[in-house]
């Protein structure tokens, strides 16, 4: 039986959940796709794509591009800097341990950065700043 | 179950003993193999023929084989590759229908791809090292 893929979300979730700074700046929490409703300043963690490199022996590797930032609302003041370099500490060419999976590795492979105007109060703005994640782990 | 098949399930065995028989276990980490049988021909046409027209040789047996790095299994197979002997191998397309086969003594040479951007691949060649045989 090959092991749970969404374990894998999970993992990336808690690890950035544990970083005490990243949830200082962002303490609306971690979340996967979308935040709570009246959510200011959170981090959101989205699978971009995913593919699966076979072996005559099944699955050999998940290899994962995840979007992950944070996101701020203007008015709240958030430290978007700090936070996409905590989420980057977190991350990158870090370990993480995922149950029914071998060995790991995750890296940034680009960064973003961008600022949002409300589509019906434009003098909203959203700050979003982080990177793409790759993940690519042995199963 | 004879109909067209996909090749998700093939598999490679080896006996690194050069064993023929029961002996040899599936190397694994493997993702793809081929096997070329090609033919020697040669050119024999004389003046008068209306077409050039050959005479046929031996059959090639001769491959490749890839697969993924794997710390755990991958340095046996180097080791074959590395030690010059004449492992057994066994080449199945398909393993639900493991009767259909190539076999035959081989001699195997290996490579490693190892790049900053993606997983660590393994590559290699094969040629015979006695007389091979399809079944059935």
């Amino acid at each position: 039986m090959p092991p749970d893929s969404s374990a894998i979300d999970e993992a990336i979730v808690q690890a950035l959940r544990a970083d005490t700074l990243l949830t200082s700046y962002m303490p609306d929490g971690v979340w996967v796709d979308e935040a709570p409703a009246n959510s200011k300043r959170f981090v959101i963690v989205s699978l971009v794509e995913e593919v699966d490199p076979q072996g005559f022996d099944g699955r050999a590797m998940e290899d994962a591009v995840y979007l992950i930032k944070a996101v701020g609302l203007k008015s709240t003041n958030p430290n978007m800097r700090g936070a996409a370099v905590r989420i980057d500490t977190a991350l990158n060419d870090q370990p993480l341990s995922v149950s029914g999976y071998q060995s790991m590795v995750i890296f940034r492979e680009n960064r973003i950065r961008t600022t949002e105007i409300d589509d019906i109060d434009n003098t909203i703005r959203w700050y979003h700043r982080g990177g793409r994640y790759r993940v690519v782990i042995s199963t | 179950m004879a109909g067209r098949i996909h090749g998700k399930k093939g598999q490679i065995k080896m006996d690194p003993a050069g064993a023929p028989g029961t002996a040899a276990t599936a190397v694994a980490d493997i993702n793809a193999f081929t096997i070329d049988m090609s033919t020697d021909t040669v050119d024999v046409t004389a003046l008068g023929d209306t077409n050039k027209q050959y005479v046929q040789g031996l059959p090639d047996y001769k491959g490749t084989l890839s697969g993924w790095w794997n710390s755990a299994t991958s340095p046996a197979l180097f080791e074959v590759i590395l030690g010059g002997g004449k492992p057994w191998l066994v080449l199945i397309p398909d393993t639900s229908e493991p009767t259909f086969l190539f076999k035959g003594l081989a001699y195997l040479s290996g490579s490693i791809d190892v790049s900053a951007t993606g997983a660590v691949s393994i590559s290699g060649d094969w040629v015979g090292a006695g007389n091979w045989v399809m079944e059935p």
